[in-house]
């Protein structure tokens, strides 16, 4: 009987380690999580840190193969409502199949997530006035997707360095910035900016092969801007409304270039 | 006695669930959390509210609209996480073609803080092989560029409305180019340095002028035109 519960005791241990939450914050302050305790043991190694109140920090870290998860001011926990302030979330992840999402909602949140190993991914989604979402990837199959709604003043940024990176952004509001930097022996890249609303701006810069770039605005006064030195390069500039730019650079072979205006602010 | 030290280890047992556990009883929907591990196959195509990164969050966070009053962004779904990737991208490439392999050029960055000094109301620019540029204008107060040099390019340059003005150079071999303007108050430019080049304006409207001109071999032109105002001016040097 003993022998059986302490067998019992022992698998509740595993499970919970294959499992395992770091952290589980829902009073303010700052947090810190490091889960490298675990590298080796050939864990998959779930790390959360749940925070609703102004003026949090959280940071994890993790080496192996891990998830990664901050939540800031949503309804994280059962019942519970509220924006949140000036909240900073920092995810550092060096492994295999390395997976990082930050979700904030609020005002002055920074989101920063960043990447060294292979198959990570980063997602990124906030909702409020003045975000930002800075996401840097060294690595490989790497995927980005951020997402920013509900407010003005929202930027994001990429930096990736490795192979089959892709990034997806979408951002809805006004004064947004994106900017999405590809290159360092970057194969395969894909890069793509959704803006909806007034004054934004996009950027993508690729180098490497087999590049591909999209930018849709919608709205007014935006600017958008491709850049590519590679090869079988594409881009696409689509844009709705007044006083629009667009410009599309490339050096290299195969290149496509694309853009579509409509509207347009009279002399 | 020997009761209660049973009852001590079961209490004792449960407690270390609960801790090792325990954001399935405090945090996130209870349905998903612990769950992290799943190793679906990218088959599921999940909507937003299918299922979510690890942990946490497979819906669309509480309290935001999309535009339209539709569902808001997307969180990842699982199908779209690496070592599954299978992501959803508008006019993605696609998965089919992994590239060729060959090693990309590298990029320093150092010029990563980009120049705002320019702001174009459309404009390509190609050093290439096989570019293809096209820019569709519908507005007031347009105007779009088009440089091209390198090999086998080829241009396009349709607009509609008001105080267009067109231009578009090339340099190189092969090229080929074509402008069409319909409103009020359109210009519209063509030069050709190159070989095999060829040269096409149309204009309909107000206003109108054009200019061709071609210096390099077998080049053609034409430039028709329909309204008032007009001009033209066709040049050849070979």
């Amino acid at each position: 009987m003993r022998k059986a519960l302490i067998l019992g005791l022992a698998l509740v241990f595993v499970m919970g380690m294959t499992t395992m939450v770091a952290a589980n914050n829902h009073l303010d302050g700052p947090w810190y999580v490091d889960t490298s305790v675990y590298t080796g043991l050939g864990l998959e190694v779930n790390a959360e840190i749940l925070q609703l109140g102004d003026e949090d920090l959280a940071e994890i870290e993790q080496h192996g193969y891990n998830h990664a998860f901050i939540g800031q001011g949503y309804e994280f926990t059962l019942g519970d409502y509220g924006d949140s302030f000036q909240n900073e979330a920092f995810v550092k992840q060096d492994g295999q199949l390395n997976e990082a999402v930050v979700g904030q909602r609020g005002e002055l949140n920074f989101a920063d997530i960043n990447q060294v190993g292979n198959d990570n991914y980063a997602g990124v989604g906030q909702d409020g006035d003045l975000m930002t979402a800075n996401i840097n990837q060294d690595a490989n199959d790497s995927f980005v997707r951020a997402s920013q709604f509900g407010g003005e003043g929202s930027e994001v940024l990429v930096d990736q360095f490795g192979h089959l990176n892709r990034v997806r952004t979408r951002q809805d509001g006004d004064d947004h910035f994106a900017q999405v930097y590809q290159a360092e022996g970057s194969d395969w890249n894909y890069a793509n900016i959704e803006q909806s609303g007034v004054d934004q701006n996009a950027f993508i810069k690729q180098a490497g092969m087999d590049n591909g770039a999209y930018i849709n605005q919608q709205g007014s006064w935006n600017f958008a801007k491709v850049d590519q030195d590679g090869n079988y390069n594409e881009a696409i500039i689509d844009q709705d409304a007044y006083d629009l730019s667009g410009l599309i650079t490339q050096k290299g072979n195969g290149n496509t270039g694309q853009i579509t205006q409509t509207g347009g602010l009279a002399d | 006695m020997g009761r209660y030290k049973n009852l001590a280890i079961i209490v004792l047992v449960l407690m270390v669930a609960i801790f090792m556990t325990g954001n399935i009883l405090f945090a996130g929907p209870p349905e998903h959390a612990g769950s992290p591990d799943d190793s679906g196959n990218g088959s599921g195509g999940q909507g937003p509210d299918g299922d979510g990164p690890p942990g946490l969050v497979d819906e669309i966070p509480p309290g935001i609209v999309g535009p339209g009053g539709g569902p808001g962004f997307e969180f990842p779904g699982e199908s779209e996480l690496p070592g599954r990737l299978n992501p959803f991208i508008p006019g993605d490439p696609g998965e089919d073609d992994p590239g060729n392999g060959k090693p990309g050029k590298g990029d320093p960055g150092d010029d990563y803080h980009w120049d705002y000094d320019f702001e174009p109301i459309a404009f390509i620019y190609q050093v290439g092989d096989d570019n293809y540029g096209r820019i569709d204008q519908h507005g007031a107060g347009n105007w779009a560029g088009i440089k091209q040099l390198g090999d086998h390019n080829d241009s396009s340059i349709d607009q509609y409305g008001d105080d267009n003005f067109a231009g578009v150079i090339q340099f190189g071999h092969g090229n080929d180019s074509s402008i069409k303007q319909d409103g009020y108050r359109n210009f519209a430019g063509i030069g050709q340095f190159g070989y095999d080049n060829n040269a096409d304006i149309e204009q309909i409207g107000n206003y109108n002028k054009a200019l061709i001109t071609q210096n390099g071999n077998n080049n053609q032109a034409s430039i028709e035109q329909n309204g008032n105002g007009l001009d033209l001016d066709i040049s050849f040097n070979w």
